[in-house]
């Protein structure tokens, strides 16, 4: 369950002049590119990926997170990081992959089912923010973090944050993404942070429900109660349009996180062998 | 906006803009989008929690007002009050589903010390609307200065 079992290994992929860092784990089975969320990094994606499936697992660090160069903050978008990653599975040769991600992983992975078809044999799309609006309301408190980064100094903006009025409505109704949320004050620079949380929250798949429904490859849709910013409505809605989908409830992390990744780890494990039995 | 904001330099006056479902400027996000874009002190905003929503749920309505105070708190100048019904048409404050105490009370957090005016009103309902404000920040513990 910890990262330190899993067997990973750390390269670079350049593109656009910038140094892209992606991690290559479990060896060389099925490979299946799982991309991680805003603010997020390889850690997350090791953590909530099952391990002792035979599957090969990638991780891009997307610009601007984990050990990648942020690049110019202008281009940071769902469609820049899309292309990154279909960049980097083209690059290793690789594809038709099981395409999948957390949250802005899973809206990275949902424009490349529908643009990149070639690319993507099946979709993982846990614990979506997205479905195919630009900036859903869902996204707001991001943006809302985003702000308090660009407007306070360093020093005062995480505690102007946690006495914010969104701050006192997330303590009850998902402490979960308040924690989430609190740690992207840690990051550095703030700057790129602030430009990160600004320009995705406000960015969308550029997909359409047509798009959508019209995908005819494997899909996997899993969500949880107790997470505002990643509506259980919208993973079910979600589920609901792309035809071959199936949905899987798991355990918030709020209730516990080992229950979380255990059931995040068997969705993902089960799906995997129905598709490599296919 | 660019000209508006040259006059409003030139005479010294504040141009105040009011997120609204049916405007241009449609929720607090664009707002914080044009003040950025801008640059300008002379933008304020006048902050209408009922124009950010129309059919919401509690929880809904509660998030958009907080985000809309945190995302806008630096420019709020001014508070308005009235209010929804519960199928969406706009209603006296007070009347409808918004929850006053909440948005008050953000406001407070805040620092908020702007005016809190009321419109979309007959004038036969003016007396217990400002009745139904001054004791919902009373409650609240908020100071209120009488307009003169």
């Amino acid at each position: 369950m910890s990262v330190t079992s899993m067997r990973v290994t750390r390269k670079t992929f350049a593109v656009d002049q910038l140094a892209l860092s992606y991690v290559d784990a479990q060896g060389g089975g099925m490979p299946v590119v799982f991309q991680h969320g805003l603010c997020g990094a390889m850690e997350q994606t090791t953590e909530a990926f099952p391990q002792d499936t035979g599957a090969r697992l990638l991780t891009l660090e997307c610009r601007g997170h984990g050990q990648s160069e942020l690049g110019d903050p202008q281009a940071l978008s769902i469609t820049t990081f899309s292309a990154d990653v279909s960049g980097l599975v083209q690059h290793l040769g690789l594809g038709p992959v099981v395409m999948g991600g957390i949250s802005m992983g899973a809206a990275i992975a949902l424009q490349l089912a529908v643009q990149r078809p070639e690319l993507v044999r099946a979709l993982i799309i846990a614990r979506p923010a997205w479905s195919y609006n630009k900036a859903p309301p869902n996204m707001q408190p991001n943006l809302v973090v985003g702000q308090f980064m660009q407007r306070l100094p360093q020093g005062e903006a995480k505690q102007a944050f946690l006495n914010s009025p969104t701050a006192q409505l997330l303590r009850t109704t998902s402490p979960d993404n308040l924690v989430s949320l609190t740690g992207f004050f840690d990051r550095e620079p703030l700057s790129a942070t602030a430009a990160l949380l600004k320009r995705i929250s406000e960015d969308g798949p550029a997909v359409t429900a047509a798009d959508l429904s019209k995908l005819d490859i494997p899909c996997l849709v899993i969500g949880h109660r107790d997470d505002v910013i990643h509506p259980l409505v919208l993973a079910k809605g979600l589920a609901d349009l792309i035809p071959r989908a199936q949905f899987v409830e798991i355990t918030p992390k709020t209730v516990s996180k080992a229950l979380y990744l255990r059931d995040m780890h068997h969705a993902i494990q089960q799906f995997l062998k129905g598709i490599s039995h296919a | 906006m660019s000209t508006a904001i040259g006059i409003a330099e030139q005479h010294g006056v504040y141009l105040g803009i009011e997120p609204e479902l049916a405007n241009v400027v449609n929720s607090a996000a664009k707002a914080r989008t044009l003040i950025d874009t801008l640059q300008s002190d002379r933008l304020k905003i006048i902050l209408d929690p009922a124009n950010l929503f129309e059919v919401a749920s509690l929880e809904a309505q509660r998030s958009t007002v907080a985000h809309a105070i945190d995302l806008l708190a630096d420019r709020i100048i001014m508070g308005h009050a009235k209010d929804r019904h519960a199928d969406g048409r706009f209603a006296t404050a007070g009347t409808g589903v918004l929850d006053y105490p909440h948005y008050l009370q953000q406001l407070q957090t805040i620092g908020f010390d702007g005016s809190l005016v009321t419109h979309g009103l007959s004038e036969h309902e003016a007396a217990g609307v400002a009745g139904f404000l001054r004791q919902t920040c009373g409650a609240l513990g908020i100071a209120l200065e009488q307009a003169a």
